[in-house]
C-alpha cells in the first residue's frame, strides 16, 4: 500500500525538485558574487508565473492560442517572461541594491525584504485592477500522461517541467564555463577587487548575474504555473524559502550544489509529505511538510554550513 | 544648508508644546470623534521629545498627558482607548525587538513567535483548553490569574527564546534572518496543528473565551483598563531599555553588532551575549502576548504570521534601530497608519464609491495596503535613512564627573602597575 | 621563562598551507617581531594564538597550560589581547565606551543586576568609566573621549585600539602592523610608545610589522616566516645577516649578487 505510491511520490518530488533547483541557482549566483541573500528572488519567480499566465491569457483572448502548437506557445511565453523578469531583476539591483553596496550588511537585506513585499502587492493590485481577481488560472498547455514502466504515470506537463529545467541548467553551465562573461563572473565571485584590476567591469558582471538569475527564476514561474494550474501573489515566498534552502543544502555559491540541493529537497519533501502521516499514525501529516523543509535548512546551517558541495570559508580577520 | 538649520535648532519652545496639548485636548473634548485631534494629542509626545526643556519637566508633562489628559478627554470613547492601547502594545513589542535588532544587530524575522508563546500560555491555561491535557478539571482560571501570568508569559517566552536561540544564534549574519523566519513559520504551523495528537492549542479554531484581567473583583475588560495596563508595561520596558543601553551588557550587544571579531577579542562571549539579547527581547514579547490574549479574548494562529514580525521590524527600522525614542515613534506611527489612517482613507474611498465618483475594486481597499506600505518603507529607509527617523545616539559621558570620581584617586586596571614601577613619564 | 609557546602549529585552508609546523617561543616581558613577506602566514599565526583559527596540528601553551581550542573570548580573558591589521573599532560607540568594552570580562553585571540598577553595579560602572578614561589619558587621546570612534582620524584610531586592548588587562599584547599607514614621525612615536608599554606595564609584546626600521630598532627577538614556514629566528643583528631571510625578501638573485 505505502510502497505502491512510491513511484508517483518520486515523480512529484522530481518535478518539484527541478523547480527548486532552477530558482536556487538565482540565489546562489547572487550570493556567490555579492554575499547577499536576494530576498526578493522568490517574488521574481512569482512575477514570472504571472507574466507567463498573462501572456497565455492574452494570446488566448485574441484567439491565437487555440491553433498554436503548445510547444511554440510555451517557448514564446518563456522568452517573453525571461526578458521581462530579467529586466525586472536588473532594475531592482540598480535601484534598490546597488546604492547600498558597501553599507552594513543588514541594510541591503532590509531593502530586499522591502522589495519582496512591494512586488507581492504590486502584482496583486495590477491583477485586481486588470481582472478584478488575483488568483489566476493558467491556460494549461499540456494534458495527458505518459506511463513509465507501468509503475508510475507522469503528466506530460511534469515531464516538460523536468526537461526544460534540465535544458536551462545545461545552458547556464555552458555559459558560465565557456564564455568570456561566464569566466568574468567566476572571477568576480572569487575576488571582486582583483577582478576589477584585471579590467573586468564588476558592475556589468553583477548586472548580468541578476539578469540571468532573474530570467531563470521567471522561467521557473512559467513552469510552476503550467504544472499546478493556479497561481497567486504569495507563491513566491514559500517557494523562495525552499529554493534558498536548496541552495544552502548544496553549498551556497556553488551552481552544481544548487541543482543537486534542489532536486534532493524536492524528493525529501515529497517523501515526507506522503509518508509522515502514515508513519506517525496521522499525528504529524503533510501539514508539517514546510516544517520539514525549514528544519533541513536549520540543520544544514548548524552542522554543515558549507553545504554538500561548498568549501568551508573562514571570515577574514 | 539644511544641516546648518538643524544644528541651530535648539528645540521647540516649551510654551508651544503646552499650547499644542491644551488646544488638542479641548478640541477632542468638545468635538465628538475627531480623529485628528486625537492624533494631535498622541503626537504631542513627539513634540515633547523635541521640546527645549529639562528631561525632568519633559517626563512630568509626558506622564501628565498619558496618565491624566488622554484618559480624561478620550477615556469615554472606546475606540480611542482601543487605538491607544493597540499603539501601546506595538510600542512595547518594538522596544523588545529593538534589543535584538537595534542593540545586538541580530535580524530576527520570527519575533512574533515569542509573542505567540506568551499569548498561548495565558490563553491555554486561563480557559478550559488546558483540561484537554491536564487531568482534574482545574481550568478555566479566573481573571485574577492574569497578573501572575504576566510573569509566566515572560518566563515562558524567555525559555522559548533560549531554546530557539541556542541553535539559531550559532548561524552567522544574514543567514540568521532566514533561519529565524523559518522558525517563526514552524512555530505558527505547529500551533496551527497541535490539536492532535493531543489537543494543546485547539489548532485553527483558536481559543476563547480568554478572561479579562481582574483586580479586587473589578473586571478590567474594557480598552480603558487595558490602556493603563499597557502603559504600565511600556514604562517598565522603556526603563529596562534605558538601563540596558548603557550597561556592560548593552555595550557588549552593540560591540557584537559593530564587529563580532573585535568583540570576541575583548573577552565577549558571542553566544552568551546573543542569547541574553534574544531572551530579553523574547520575554518582553511574551508579556505583551499575555496582554494581547486578554484584550482580544480570542486568539488563533492567524494573529502570529510573518506579516506581524515584519510589521514590528518596520517599526524598529523606520524609527531608528537602537534608538529608544525612535522606536517608540516608529511603532506609534506604523500602528496609527495601519489601524487609523489607512482605515480612514479606506472609508473615505468607500464613501466616494457609494456616491458613484470612483469605482474601486474590493482588492484595492487601502486597508489591504499593508505589504505595499511596509515594502516601500523598508526600501526607503534602507536607501535614504538607514539610521531611521530618530537615529540612535550614544550618550556622551560627563568627563568632569569622571575626573572628580573617588575612583580617580588611584590608577586602575593595568595602569595600577604604573604606580608600582618607578615611572618617569606620565601626566 | 617562556610565557607563550607555539609548538608545531599547522593550519591549512583547503589546499593552501597557511602555517606549516611553526614553533615560536616568546619570553616573558620581551618584544618579539614576526616578520615575512606578504602572504607568509603571519596573521594566520596571530589568529591561531588568539583563537580565531583552530590549528590543525600543534599546541599552544600559555604559561605552560594549553589554550588550544579555546574561543577567542576565553583566550582574551586569559590575558592575551590583540589589535587588528585593519583597525576594528566599534565605530558608533564613543572612544570612552570602546575602551569600556575592554573591561567587559572583569565586570560582573548581569541581566537582573542591570535591570534593578543595584549600588554594586553603579559603582562597578563608575570604576570602569574612570579606568577607561585613564587609559585614554595614557595613550594621550583623552580629549576625544566623547567622539564616535568611527569619526576619528587614522592615527588616533590606532591609539584607541591599543587603549581598548589594554583595558582587557592583558599579559601579552599582539600588535598586527601597528605602524601601518603612518608617516615617519608617527612611526617613531609609535615605536617609543610600544617600548613604554613594555617597560611601564610589564607587557609581553608580539608584533607583525613591515617597517624594517621599526622592527630592527624595537624588537629583541625576531621570527621570520616565509610560505607558512619559519625560516629563521634570532636577534635583529642575526636576522639582518641571515642569507635565507634576504633571499625570502629579495628573491634568489639578490643573494647571488651580494
Amino acid at each position: 500500500m505505502l510502497l505502491s505510491i512510491l513511484p508517483q511520490v518520486l515523480v512529484d518530488g522530481l518535478t518539484l525538485g527541478f523547480m527548486y533547483a532552477v530558482v536556487a541557482l538565482g540565489y546562489t549566483m547572487v550570493y556567490g558574487i555579492l554575499e547577499f541573500i536576494n530576498f526578493a528572488h522568490g517574488e521574481i519567480f512569482m512575477v514570472g508565473a504571472f507574466v507567463g499566465t498573462e501572456v497565455l491569457l492574452i494570446t488566448d483572448a485574441i484567439g491565437a492560442l487555440e491553433g498554436m502548437n503548445p510547444y511554440v506557445a510555451l517557448f514564446m511565453t518563456l522568452i517573453i517572461t525571461m526578458i521581462l523578469t530579467g529586466a525586472l531583476g536588473v532594475g531592482i539591483e540598480r535601484l534598490a541594491y546597488r546604492p547600498l553596496r558597501g553599507a552594513p550588511r543588514l541594510v541591503p537585506l532590509i531593502s530586499a525584504i522591502g522589495v519582496s513585499f512591494l512586488l507581492q502587492d504590486v502584482v496583486r493590485f495590477t491583477e485586481a485592477i486588470a481582472r478584478n481577481e488575483f488568483y489566476l488560472n493558467t491556460p494549461v498547455l499540456f494534458s495527458g500522461t505518459v506511463s513509465v514502466f507501468g509503475i508510475a504515470t507522469i503528466p506530460i506537463k511534469g515531464l516538460v517541467v523536468i526537461i526544460l529545467a534540465i535544458v536551462l541548467m545545461i545552458a547556464l553551465t555552458l555559459f558560465i564555463g565557456k564564455t568570456k562573461w561566464g569566466i568574468a563572473m567566476r572571477a568576480v565571485a572569487l575576488d571582486p577587487s582583483t577582478a576589477s584590476l584585471m579590467t573586468i567591469n564588476v558592475d556589468k558582471v553583477i548586472m548580468l548575474t541578476f539578469l540571468i538569475g532573474s530570467s531563470l527564476g521567471g522561467a521557473t514561474g512559467v513552469l510552476f504555473a503550467q504544472n499546478y494550474g493556479t497561481i497567486d501573489p504569495y507563491i513566491g515566498f514559500i517557494l523562495g524559502m525552499k529554493a534558498f534552502t536548496a541552495a544552502v543544502l548544496g553549498g551556497i555559491g556553488n551552481l552544481r550544489g544548487a541543482m543537486v540541493g534542489g532536486v534532493l529537497l524536492g524528493m525529501l519533501e515529497s517523501l515526507a509529505g506522503a509518508y509522515m502521516g502514515p508513519l506517525t499514525n496521522q499525528a504529524f501529516g503533510a501539514e508539517y511538510k514546510d516544517v520539514f523543509a525549514f528544519s533541513i535548512l536549520i540543520l544544514v546551517l548548524l552542522f554543515k554550513p558549507e553545504g554538500l558541495f561548498g568549501e568551508a570559508v573562514k571570515e577574514k580577520v | 544648508m539644511a544641516n546648518l538649520v538643524w544644528k541651530s535648532f535648539k528645540g521647540i519652545p516649551l510654551y508651544v508644546t503646552l499650547i499644542w496639548i491644551a488646544v488638542f485636548s479641548l478640541l477632542l473634548h468638545f468635538l465628538d470623534k475627531s480623529v485628528l485631534s486625537f492624533l494631535g494629542i498622541l503626537s504631542s509626545i513627539v513634540l515633547l521629545y523635541f521640546t527645549n526643556t529639562s528631561n525632568k519637566i519633559k517626563l512630568a508633562i509626558g506622564a501628565l498627558v498619558l496618565i491624566v489628559i488622554i484618559p480624561l478627554v478620550a477615556g469615554e470613547n472606546r475606540y480611542y482607548m482601543e487605538v491607544a492601547s493597540q499603539v501601546g502594545i506595538y510600542v512595547a513589542m518594538a522596544l523588545g525587538l529593538n534589543i535584538v535588532v537595534g542593540f545586538a544587530g541580530l535580524l530576527d524575522l520570527g519575533y512574533v513567535a515569542f509573542f505567540a508563546a506568551g499569548a498561548y500560555a495565558y490563553a491555554i491555561f486561563s480557559t478550559s483548553q488546558a483540561n484537554e491535557f491536564i487531568a482534574g478539571n482545574l481550568f478555566p482560571l479566573s481573571g485574577d490569574w492574569f497578573w501572575p501570568f504576566l510573569i509566566v508569559g515572560l518566563i515562558v517566552a524567555a525559555i522559548f527564546g533560549i531554546l530557539l536561540g541556542l541553535p539559531v544564534l550559532r548561524v552567522k549574519g544574514d543567514y540568521l534572518a532566514i533561519v529565524t523566519l523559518g522558525f517563526g513559520e514552524i512555530i505558527r504551523i505547529v500551533f496551527n496543528n497541535l490539536d492532535k495528537p493531543i489537543n494543546i492549542t485547539n489548532g485553527p479554531q483558536g481559543i476563547t473565551p480568554i478572561p479579562a484581567p481582574e483586580l479586587f473583583g473589578i473586571k478590567m475588560g474594557t480598552p480603558f483598563y487595558f490602556y493603563f495596563i499597557v502603559l504600565f508595561i511600556i514604562a517598565f520596558i522603556v526603563l529596562a531599555n534605558i538601563r540596558f543601553e548603557h550597561s556592560r551588557l548593552g555595550r557588549a550587544w552593540i560591540a557584537i553588532r559593530e564587529d563580532e571579531l573585535a568583540a570576541q577579542s575583548m573577552g565577549i562571549s558571542l553566544l552568551n551575549t546573543k542569547l541574553a539579547a534574544f531572551a530579553t527581547g523574547a520575554s518582553f514579547a511574551g508579556v505583551v502576548g499575555v496582554i494581547f490574549a486578554a484584550k482580544q479574548t480570542f486568539i488563533d494562529p492567524t494573529s502570529f504570521t510573518l506579516m506581524e514580525s515584519i510589521g514590528i521590524l518596520v517599526m524598529v527600522i523606520l524609527g531608528g534601530s537602537g534608538s529608544i525614542p525612535g522606536v517608540i515613534l516608529g511603532a506609534a506611527f506604523v500602528t496609527l497608519l495601519q489601524v487609523q489612517l489607512l482605515k480612514e482613507f479606506s472609508n473615505f474611498l468607500h464613501s466616494l464609491q457609494q456616491s458613484g465618483i470612483i469605482n474601486l475594486p474590493n482588492q484595492l481597499d487601502p486597508s489591504k495596503f499593508q505589504r505595499l506600505v511596509f515594502g516601500i518603507m523598508l526600501i526607503f529607509v534602507a536607501l535614504y535613512r538607514p539610521n531611521g527617523l530618530i537615529p540612535a545616539k550614544r550618550k556622551t559621558n560627563d568627563l568632569g564627573a569622571i575626573k572628580s570620581s573617588p575612583f580617580s584617586s588611584g590608577k586602575l586596571g593595568i595602569l595600577s602597575k604604573l604606580s608600582q614601577s618607578s615611572s618617569t613619564k606620565q601626566s | 621563562m617562556a610565557i607563550l609557546e607555539a609548538v608545531g602549529l599547522t593550519k591549512r585552508f583547503g589546499g593552501l598551507v597557511a602555517n606549516q609546523d611553526v614553533t615560536i617561543k616568546i619570553e616573558k616581558g620581551s618584544i618579539t617581531a614576526v616578520i615575512g613577506p606578504n602572504g607568509a602566514g603571519k596573521t594566520t599565526f596571530f589568529n591561531m594564538i588568539t583563537g580565531f583559527y583552530e590549528p590543525d596540528e600543534g599546541e599552544i601553551l600559555l604559561a605552560g597550560k594549553s589554550i588550544k581550542g579555546l574561543r577567542p573570548d576565553q583566550i582574551a580573558t586569559r590575558g592575551i589581547t590583540r589589535t587588528f591589521q585593519n583597525i576594528r573599532l566599534f565605530k558608533q560607540m564613543t572612544a570612552l565606551e570602546n575602551v569600556m568594552v575592554g573591561t567587559h570580562s572583569r565586570l560582573s553585571a548581569g541581566l537582573l543586576g542591570i535591570l534593578f540598577n543595584t549600588k554594586r553595579i553603579r559603582e562597578e560602572e563608575e570604576k570602569a568609566r574612570v579606568e577607561a578614561y585613564q587609559l585614554l589619558e595614557y595613550v594621550g587621546i583623552e580629549h576625544i573621549a566623547n567622539e564616535a570612534a568611527g569619526s576619528l582620524p587614522y592615527g588616533l584610531q590606532r591609539r584607541l585600539e591599543i587603549a581598548r586592548a589594554l583595558a582587557t588587562n592583558p599579559q601579552i599584547i599582539l600588535l598586527d602592523e601597528p605602524a601601518a599607514g603612518m608617516n615617519p614621525r608617527e612611526t617613531v612615536e609609535m615605536t617609543e610608545f610600544i617600548r613604554l608599554l613594555k617597560k611601564e606595564l610589564d607587557l609581553t609584546i608580539i608584533l607583525i610589522e613591515h617597517d624594517m626600521k621599526l622592527v630592527m630598532g624595537l624588537s629583541e627577538y625576531i621570527h621570520v616566516l616565509d610560505y607558512g614556514r619559519k625560516i629563521a629566528e634570532g636577534t635583529p643583528e642575526q636576522i639582518r645577516n641571515n642569507p635565507s631571510v634576504i633571499e625570502a625578501y629579495l628573491g634568489k638573485s639578490a643573494t647571488e649578487v651580494s
